[in-house]
């Protein structure tokens, strides 16, 4: 109950969102119509200006509450301002070079060449013929318009969205609301919707956000979900409006999912992911060795990691591409490739990884042990390895710890000399 | 017959608190070569030499290690198998030789080294470039580091300056001597054995007959 209620709140939230993003426009609208009036010679530089200046102190009179009004009100005039820093470096650049591209909403709008297919303008919904046609792509989350179109996107760049702060991924299964919570519109450009047969508003459910949308906005692009990848292991691409695409586009390979939090059971069950989880561990320690090892540097051994950069930061995030590659069991076949290169560099090839293993101090086994070998303990406070029995049997006393506590109260004057 | 039976390799560990310039002095002895600027080693690493001990051919590994403790995260399974060891401390800093004692202890139990009151340690003081720095006169300082090591069995004590290269050259040469003999007092313990038993000749005896599961 408590989470359907949630998503209620949710939806609200956003319809405010939309709501004072038009009220900051029009706001900024009314300074700049004024602004004119007095002084026709305007240029878009001062009038930028004009529009940062009022942004600014919009924001300044705004109180820190965390109401959801204020809230949203305080992210509708910053995007305004980030847009308009970007308008202006746009008007600098081409002070100084011709450089085209055209910014709105958070978009940078690249001309692009008329080789290829002829794409459909999101804008006006019909067909760019290059060959007649100037068009341009967003180099960010890849909308494409007519030239002429360029200056009535409505849709926020999905690059603006994912840089905010509080940007989070949806890790609800799609939940539904039904088009009366969205007065029978879509969500995205409130044109009327009905599910009548006669009708040609036909409604199309976006999978990610669970709301409808019109044929304009939803194309029925197929996309990998977030949320029930996560909590399916379901890696199915299902239909999303072409703003969750641009979205899920875009951050398909960054390092959003936190799998072991989200959903440990699913890793104690699937004995890939078990696996995998393991090995994403093992890098961690592996790291040590490769950074203190002159040769594992000048080998690069950690580029072999370099498409999963996050994996030797941390060991719970996954991208959206390694979800599917888990789901397909790519992912496990690329790992423990690496693992077995890794591996064999620190026990067997290299001197100096092989000459910093450990050597269990609690029995008298003279074989080296690595923080990655199996049946090993760590002492969690200096990272010291033993034989996890032996460990175990002395209650996790770590020798080590106990030295260096002794050591550790020295009481002579740093600055003492012989 | 002995002469030819030792390895030609000599494994010497320089330990010592974080500053007192242990890698300057394996840079100092190996490369000939020193940097005023200062920068914490990580883990260890090892350079080798290769030099000659009374006509003989010997390649010395010398492990440099970190001083500072939030840099030995990783093991020390190098201690184990060394020939010698060799104890550093910075004469302008108090500090670094009363921290003398917790490195050789330390090394004797990570290494466990079969004869450990007679496992060779070698004591540099560093720095005495320096010793405008010194409060305290040299003499006493030298008598000091001479005391303990009378009391550490006799350990050889020197005086060196990775930074102008004083008495390094000599010291790591003293270095390898006691090593090498150390060495060699070792094989003698141990001679090796004549009927060697090979396990894999005889596993086979029972294979004839009888079911594989």
């Amino acid at each position: 109950m408590s989470s359907v209620s949630s998503d209620v709140f949710f939806d609200d939230e956003k319809l405010q969102q939309g709501a004072d993003e038009n009220f900051v426009e029009m706001e900024v609208f009314d300074i700049l119509d004024q602004a004119r009036r007095e002084n026709p010679a305007l240029t878009r530089k001062e009038e930028i200006t004009i529009a940062v200046n009022l942004c600014k102190e919009k924001l300044r009179l705004l109180s820190d509450s965390d109401e959801k009004e204020e809230r949203t009100l305080r992210q509708g005039y910053l995007d305004k301002l980030i847009q308009l820093g970007l308008e202006k470096q746009t008007i600098d650049d081409e002070d100084g070079e011709k450089e085209e591209i055209v910014r709105v909403r958070g978009h940078s709008f690249v001309i692009q060449p008329i080789r290829g297919r002829n794409p459909t303008c999101e804008v006006c919904m019909t067909t760019i013929w290059k060959l007649m046609h100037a068009w341009r792509r967003c180099k960010y989350c890849g909308l494409r318009t007519h030239d002429k179109c360029t200056s009535s996107v409505g849709r926020m760049c999905a690059s603006s969205l994912v840089t905010r702060r509080d940007f989070s991924l949806n890790m609800n299964i799609c939940q539904e609301q039904g088009l009366a919570a969205q007065n029978y519109r879509c969500h995205e450009c409130a044109h009327p919707l009905s599910f009548e047969e006669s009708s040609t508003l036909e409604p199309r459910l976006c999978d990610y956000s669970g709301l409808y949308f019109c044929s304009s906005c939803h194309w029925n692009d197929q996309m990998t979900i977030p949320a029930r990848v996560l909590h399916n292991l379901d890696s199915e691409p299902r239909p999303v409006s072409r703003a969750s695409k641009q979205l899920l586009a875009m951050i398909d390979n960054r390092p959003l999912i936190p799998l072991a939090a989200a959903n440990p059971m699913l890793i104690k069950l699937n004995s890939s992911l078990k696996r995998i989880t393991r090995i994403r561990s093992d890098f961690l320690f592996m790291k040590c060795y490769f950074v203190s090892c002159r040769s594992a540097r000048q080998l690069r051994i950690l580029q072999y990691l370099c498409r999963h950069q996050h994996f030797v930061e941390s060991a719970d995030l996954y991208t959206m591409s390694e979800m599917r590659d888990i789901v397909s069991g790519k992912l496990l076949e690329e790992m423990e490739d690496i693992h077995q290169v890794f591996v064999k560099h620190i026990t067997e090839e290299c001197e100096t990884c092989k000459g910093n293993a450990f050597i269990c101090e609690l029995c008298t086994d003279k074989q080296i042990i690595f923080p990655f070998s199996d049946n090993v303990s760590m002492c969690c406070k200096c990272l010291a390895v033993y034989h996890h029995k032996c460990f175990e049997l002395r209650s996790r006393f770590c020798p080590r710890c106990e030295r260096r506590s002794k050591r550790a109260p020295v009481d002579i004057d740093p600055n003492e000399r012989l | 017959m002995s002469g030819t039976r030792r390895k030609a390799l000599l494994k010497v560990i320089i330990l010592g608190d974080s500053g007192v310039g242990k890698t300057s002095l394996m840079n100092q002895y190996v490369n000939r070569r020193f940097s005023n600027q200062y920068k914490a080693t990580i883990g260890a690493d090892f350079l080798t030499k290769d030099v000659m001990i009374d006509d003989r051919l010997v390649t010395m590994q010398i492990w440099d290690t970190a001083g500072q403790e939030r840099f030995q995260s990783l093991g020390v399974a190098f201690y184990r198998g060394a020939d010698c060891c060799v104890l550093a401390f910075d004469v302008t800093n108090a500090v670094s030789f009363k921290s003398l004692d917790s490195w050789r202890d330390e090394f004797l139990i990570q290494a466990s080294p079969r004869d450990p009151e007679h496992f060779p340690f070698v004591l540099l003081g560093n720095k005495i470039d320096m010793e405008a720095n010194r409060a305290v006169s040299a003499k006493r300082h030298v008598t000091m580091a001479q005391s303990w090591c009378a009391a550490k069995g006799g350990m050889p004590y020197y005086e060196v300056s990775a930074k102008e290269a004083v008495n390094v050259e000599a010291a790591f040469q003293a270095i390898a001597r006691d090593a090498l003999a150390r060495e060699s007092a070792d094989t003698s313990d141990f001679p090796e054995l004549e009927n060697n038993i090979n396990l894999n000749e005889n596993n086979r005896s029972s294979s004839s007959g009888g079911c594989n599961c």
